[in-house]
C-alpha cells in the first residue's frame, strides 16, 4: 500500500481548520506533552517552514470548521500556532486516500528522519495492526515504512502499546528498557510503578533491573501481597531513602536486602559459613572455597606465595585448621542453631 | 481432566486395542497418518499443557517397550526399569515435571500390545532386573477406565518368579483388579503427600484418606504395598503436615507389607516454573529455598532438605524401624546424614531395593 506526496499541491489552510486533537495519525512521543523542541521552533520563527505538513480532509466533514487531520507535522502545526501563523502551507492527501495508507506516510515521516523509540514502534506497529491481519502482509507493509518488525516483536510492542503512560514515558526516555516494560506490564499498576521509579531513580544495570523484579516479585507471591508492598517494607524503604548512602551501595544493599526477604535460610547459612571462615584467620594468600551453592562436597583451597617463606607461612596456616571447630563446623555443613 | 478428542494413528487403526478404546470412548476420532500437525497445533495453543491433556493419540510404540529410567549420574539412582506403556496424565498436579518434559506434552497410549507383551517375554527370558513399573512418564492407573491393562499385565507377571511389576498411582482405580491372581509379583504404590499439597498442587487426584483406604483394600487381598513421598515440598508447618500422613499410613497399612517407601525433595528443571506460574497462578511451590543442582536441576538448599529429610526419616523410623527407605536421586553425603548409612554400605541402592521386592515378594533370586 504506497501513497506518495509527490502529486499533491501545496496548499495554504487556515490554521483554525486544522483539528490538533485528532491523534489518530501521530507517532511522535513529545506530542503527548505536546513539546515543541527548541530547535524547530527557532528554525521556523528564523526561517519559515521549511517542509510543509501533511493533512487529511476526512470526506464528510464540513467546511469550515476542524476539518484537516494531520498526518506528519504535529509539531511544525504547533509551533506555527505558538507563533501566531493565521494560515500554514501544507499538502493535503486527496480525500478518498486509504487510511492505512496514510498511517504508513505518517510512520515513513519519522522513520525516514530519525530512529523511532520503542514507544512510537509499539504505536505505530499496534495502529497497522488495526489494519492488517496477515503478519506477512504486515511486516512487509511496515518495512516499506522504514519500520522492520518479525513475530516476536510485534508481540512485544503490542503488548507495550497497551502500558499505562508513566511506563511508556519511561520506555520512551529509554530509562527502561524492553524487556522491563515487558516484564512491568505483568504488575499491577501500582506495583510496576513502584519498580519503574525505583529504576528510574537508581539505574541499575539490566541484569540487576531483572533480579530485583523477580525477587520482589517472588516475595510478594510468598507473603501474599503487593509488589508495591515489598517496595515499601521499611527495610527497602529505608535502603532507597537513605540520603548518606551513593547509588551503587543502594543497589548493592537493595539486592542483598530483596535476596535475604526471598531466600532467609540460604542466607543464614551463608552468613553462618562466613562467621566460621572469619574464626578461622587465614591469611589474605588463602582462600577456602565451598562446594557451588553448598550441593557438592567438593571443598577447595586455593593459595599464593611468591617465596618458600611466603608457601612455609601458608603451609603454618593450613595446618592450624586441623581440629578447628570452625573448620569442622564448615566441613560438617549443618545448620546451627542461634 | 476429560478426553475430548481422540486421536488415531491410521497404522493402528485396527488394532485390537484400538477398537476397544473407540468403543469405550465414543469421540469423534481423527484417524491420521502422520502426527507432526496435531502435535503443532497442540504446540501452538495457549496452553499446550491443557491442550495435551484433552487429546488422547493412539499410536505405536515404535522404540523400546522396556527401557532405563532416565536418572542422572552425580544423585543416587535404583536402577529402575521402565514398561514403556504411554505418556503423561489425565491428572493435573502443580509440580509435575511432565509438564515440561514432552515436547509438546499429549497423552499417548501405545496399542502395540503384541510387541510388548513379546518384549516382556524376552525380558523374562533373559536375566531380567527385578524392578520394573509403568508409573515413570505416566500414571499407572489412569488407562484403567479406557482399557484393562493392568489386568493383562498383572496376570502376564503372576506367571512367572523372576521380576515385579510396580503400578504407581494417585488414583484409586482398583477395584477391578482386586481379585486378580496376582501371586505378589505385582506391587501396588502410591504417591503421598500432605493433605494441603493435594488440596492445593493436584488437581483431579485422589484424596490421601482415598489412597490409602484403596492401598488397605490391595493389602487384604494380598497384594505387596510401597508408597512414594516424592515430591516432599518444604513449606512452614510442613513437618507436622507430613507427621499426620505417615500416622495415616501406618494406622491403615501394616509396615511389614510394605516393600519400600521412597523420599525425593520437588525438584525440577528451571523450564518448569514459568509452566506453574502460568497454570497454577496461587501456587507456591516454586518459590521454595532452591539452588541449581549439579544435574541441572532446581533442588532445594542442600542443608535445608538434609534437615527436612531427617524429620521425615525420624517419623517414618518411629513407626517403622525396618520398612525399607530409600532416597529418589539424592547423593551420598544426604544418604549418610539422613539416614545415618549410604547406599554402597548396603550393597547398593538397586541391590537394597532388589532384595526387599525379593523378600515381599518371593521372588526366585
Amino acid at each position: 500500500m504506497r501513497l506518495s506526496v509527490d502529486s499533491t499541491d501545496i496548499r495554504q489552510i487556515d490554521i483554525s481548520d486544522i483539528d490538533c486533537n485528532d491523534t489518530d495519525f501521530r507517532i511522535t512521543t513529545d506530542n503527548r506533552s505536546r513539546a515543541i523542541p527548541d530547535d524547530l521552533f527557532e528554525s521556523i520563527r528564523n526561517v519559515g517552514l521549511l517542509t510543509p505538513p501533511v493533512l487529511f480532509q476526512r470526506p464528510g466533514t464540513p467546511e469550515p470548521g476542524k476539518s484537516f487531520s494531520i498526518i506528519c507535522g504535529f509539531r511544525r502545526i504547533a509551533a506555527c500556532i505558538r507563533l501566531g501563523s493565521p494560515t500554514i502551507a501544507a499538502r493535503v492527501m486527496p480525500a478518498d486516500s486509504n487510511e492505512l495508507a496514510l498511517t504508513l506516510l505518517s510512520i515513513a515521516d519519522n522513520t525516514s528522519i530519525r530512529e523511532l523509540n520503542v514507544v512510537e514502534q509499539a504505536l505505530a506497529a499496534a495502529k497497522l495492526s488495526g489494519f492488517v491481519s496477515d503478519p506477512t502482509v504486515l511486516f512487509r507493509e511496515a518495512a516499506t515504512a522504514g519500520l522492520i518488525l518479525n513475530p516476536g516483536l510485534l508481540a512485544k510492542l503490542l503488548k507495550i502499546n497497551t502500558a499505562f503512560d508513566e511506563l511508556k514515558d519511561l520506555l520512551a526516555a529509554d530509562i527502561i528498557p524492553l524487556s522491563i516494560g515487558l516484564e512491568l506490564t505483568t504488575l499491577e499498576k501500582p506495583d510496576a510503578l513502584g519498580l519503574a521509579r525505583l529504576f528510574e531513580k537508581l539505574n541499575p544495570t539490566l541484569n540487576h533491573q531483572k533480579e530485583i523484579i523477580r525477587l520482589a516479585k517472588e516475595i510478594a507471591r510468598l507473603k501474599g501481597c503487593g509488589v508495591g508492598d515489598i517496595l515499601d517494607d521499611n527495610p527497602v524503604r529505608a535502603i532507597v531513602t537513605d540520603t548518606d548512602m551513593d547509588r551503587n551501595r543502594k543497589i548493592k544493599r537493595l539486592r542483598a536486602c530483596l535476596r535475604q526477604m526471598r531466600y532467609p535460610e540460604i542466607v543464614r547459612f551463608e552468613e553462618q559459613f562466613l562467621d566460621h571462615l572469619t574464626q578461622l584467620h587465614l591469611p589474605d594468600t588463602i582462600r577456602l572455597i565451598p562446594p557451588a551453592e553448598f550441593e557438592g562436597t567438593v571443598f577447595s583451597i586455593q593459595g599464593r606465595f611468591t617465596c618458600r617463606e611466603e608457601f612455609e607461612t601458608m603451609m603454618q596456616a593450613l595446618d592450624r585448621l586441623h581440629g578447628h571447630p570452625a573448620f569442622n563446623r564448615i566441613l560438617d555443613k549443618n545448620f546451627e542453631n542461634h | 481432566m476429560k478426553i475430548t478428542e481422540l486421536y488415531i494413528d491410521a497404522a493402528v487403526l485396527d488394532f485390537p486395542v484400538t477398537r476397544h478404546i473407540m468403543r469405550r470412548l465414543n469421540l469423534n476420532s481423527h484417524v491420521i497418518d502422520a502426527p507432526d500437525d496435531m502435535f503443532r497445533e497442540i504446540a501452538a495453543s495457549d496452553s499446550p499443557v491443557d491442550q495435551g491433556k484433552k487429546i488422547l493419540f493412539l499410536t505405536q510404540n515404535r522404540g523400546r517397550f522396556i527401557r532405563q529410567c532416565p536418572g542422572t549420574e552425580y544423585y543416587t539412582c535404583c536402577n529402575y526399569m521402565i514398561l514403556h506403556v504411554g505418556t503423561f496424565c489425565t491428572m493435573d498436579c502443580a509440580y509435575c515435571i511432565l509438564q515440561s518434559y514432552f515436547h509438546p506434552p499429549v497423552l499417548q497410549f501405545f496399542v502395540n500390545h503384541d510387541d510388548m507383551t513379546a518384549a516382556l517375554d524376552h525380558w523374562f527370558s533373559e536375566n531380567p532386573e527385578i524392578r520394573i513399573g509403568t508409573g515413570e512418564f505416566t500414571d499407572s492407573l489412569i488407562w484403567e477406565t479406557i482399557y484393562p491393562l493392568s489386568e493383562m499385565l498383572i496376570s502376564r507377571f503372576a506367571r512367572q518368579n523372576r521380576s515385579v511389576l510396580e503400578l504407581k498411582t494417585k488414583t484409586v482405580n482398583i477395584d477391578h483388579l482386586l481379585n486378580f491372581a496376582h501371586n505378589r509379583k505385582t506391587i501396588m504404590s502410591w504417591s503421598l503427600n500432605t493433605f494441603r499439597i493435594v488440596k492445593s498442587e493436584e488437581r483431579g487426584t485422589a484424596s490421601i484418606p482415598a489412597r490409602l483406604a484403596a492401598a488397605a483394600k490391595c493389602q487384604a487381598k494380598g497384594y505387596p504395598l510401597a508408597f512414594h513421598f516424592d515430591p516432599l515440598v518444604i513449606y512452614p508447618g510442613c513437618e507436622a503436615d507430613y507427621q499426620e500422613v505417615i500416622e495415616q499410613l501406618f494406622k491403615t497399612i501394616a509396615a511389614d507389607n510394605i516393600v519400600w517407601i521412597s523420599l525425593g525433595s520437588f525438584r525440577f528443571m528451571p523450564d518448569l516454573k514459568p509452566i506453574v506460574e502460568k497454570r497454577f497462578a496461587q501456587s507456591k511451590i516454586v518459590y521454595g529455598e532452591f539452588v541449581k543442582g549439579i544435574d541441572g536441576k532446581m533442588r532445594y538448599f542442600k542443608p535445608l532438605r538434609i534437615r527436612f529429610y531427617q524429620t521425615i526419616v525420624s517419623c517414618i523410623r518411629a513407626l517403622a524401624p525396618d520398612v525399607t527407605l530409600y532416597f529418589c536421586m539424592e547423593d551420598d553425603e544426604v544418604w549418610k546424614k539422613s539416614l545415618g548409612f549410604m547406599p554402597q554400605d548396603r550393597g547398593g541402592l538397586p541391590g537394597m531395593l532388589d532384595a526387599s521386592a525379593v523378600r515381599h515378594c518371593h521372588l526366585e533370586r
